[in-house]
């Protein structure tokens, strides 16, 4: 039994020491912004949640941390709903580069954008 | 980012604790089958008291599903999209075929989810903050379940008890985003258990330092 217990200790110890660090993303102020985006519809700030999904890439990108899956996605989105295409554009391409796993997504939010412009 | 060192102990780590742990009893068959990437959130069905229980919760899932180690599909988007498709619920979203899911986002799995309680029961003396969730975890291309489980967390009771569960709090709150409701903050802690729980949760996704030992250690859990 005391056998056993050594590694187990190890491992929390391991564990600690690794996980208190940080996790794999920053996520600034993402989850939010998702709340206030799907629930003030409509009435919700873009500027403003624009301007706060930008600072979070910069500050990921400053500390050469991973960008969060879908937030450049998101950040496209809020840019299409304020009619900044080009911005859109770029954010939608940004996240297809990082994620791959958002190929078709992306792609068919690009094509459904330039059919609606 | 962790450093490698960090990773190769952690994987170490892991494989300790494959070879220590003495109960590997939830079957990972199917799951390790899909091998999911990509893990597409619909908005969470909701038969708790809170009507506002849908969106309040979907918010706190990103972080520790991607945490996990998963791609996961922007959910504002997915919910604005689905809306604007004649789709106002989580019922109707719930409802969508397979097939269509597949041909707009393309995810390895989709992931179903009903929030059961929210919010505050108030006792004699005191009131109590809970929120409980139950998910299944569906391959997107053949249809078949690859995981299911449930989760409640009480704030007041049941925190401090295990040492892994302090270390999952611990986690939680240094990426916490900023939630300033603490039923939403005690969801997103809900999340992480039911995605993270070294029982029954999901295994780590390809972006965790862990995948690969933690996907070896479930393959063969009599080693």
């Amino acid at each position: 039994m005391p056998a056993q217990r050594v590694p187990l200790l190890l491992l929390l110890w391991v564990a600690a020491a690794c996980t208190s660090t940080r996790g794999l993303y920053g996520w600034g102020a993402y989850d939010d912004s998702v709340h206030d985006v799907i629930v003030d519809e409509g009435s919700v700030d873009l500027d403003r949640e624009i301007q706060r999904m930008v600072e979070l890439v910069e500050k990921a990108v400053s500390l050469s941390r991973r960008v969060p899956p879908g937030l450049h996605a998101h950040l496209g989105y809020l840019y299409y709903l304020r009619g900044d295409v080009d911005s859109a554009t770029a954010a939608f391409l940004s996240e297809k580069e990082i994620y791959p796993e958002s190929t078709v997504f992306v792609d068919g939010l690009l094509a459904r954008m330039k059919g609606a412009s | 980012m962790l450093s490698p060192a960090c990773r190769g102990v952690l994987a170490l780590a892991a494989a300790l604790a494959a070879g220590c742990s003495t109960t590997p009893s939830y079957d990972y068959a199917a799951f390790i089958e899909c091998e999911p990437r990509s893990i597409l959130v619909l908005p969470p069905l909701n038969s708790s008291m809170e009507p506002d229980a849908t969106y309040d919760s979907l918010m706190t899932l990103t972080l520790p599903l991607a945490e996990r180690g998963y791609y996961v599909f922007p959910v504002a988007i997915v919910a604005l999209m689905m809306r604007e498709n004649g789709l106002p619920t989580p019922h109707e979203m719930h409802d969508v075929p397979l097939a269509k899911l597949v041909e707009v986002f393309d995810p390895d799995a989709v992931l179903y989810l009903t929030v059961t309680d929210w919010g505050n029961s108030y006792q004699v003396v005191s009131s109590t903050t809970t929120v409980s969730m139950e998910g299944v975890l569906v391959a997107a291309d053949t249809g078949e379940e690859i995981w299911r489980s449930r989760q409640t967390k009480s704030k007041g009771s049941g925190s401090g008890g295990s040492i892994i569960g302090s270390l999952a709090n611990a986690l939680v709150t240094q990426v916490a985003s900023e939630l300033s409701d603490p039923s939403q903050a005690l969801a997103q802690e809900t999340a992480w258990a039911l995605f993270s729980d070294p029982r029954n949760g999901l295994l780590p996704g390809p972006y965790h330092p862990t995948h690969a030992a933690a996907y070896a250690a479930a393959a063969n859990p009599a080693e």
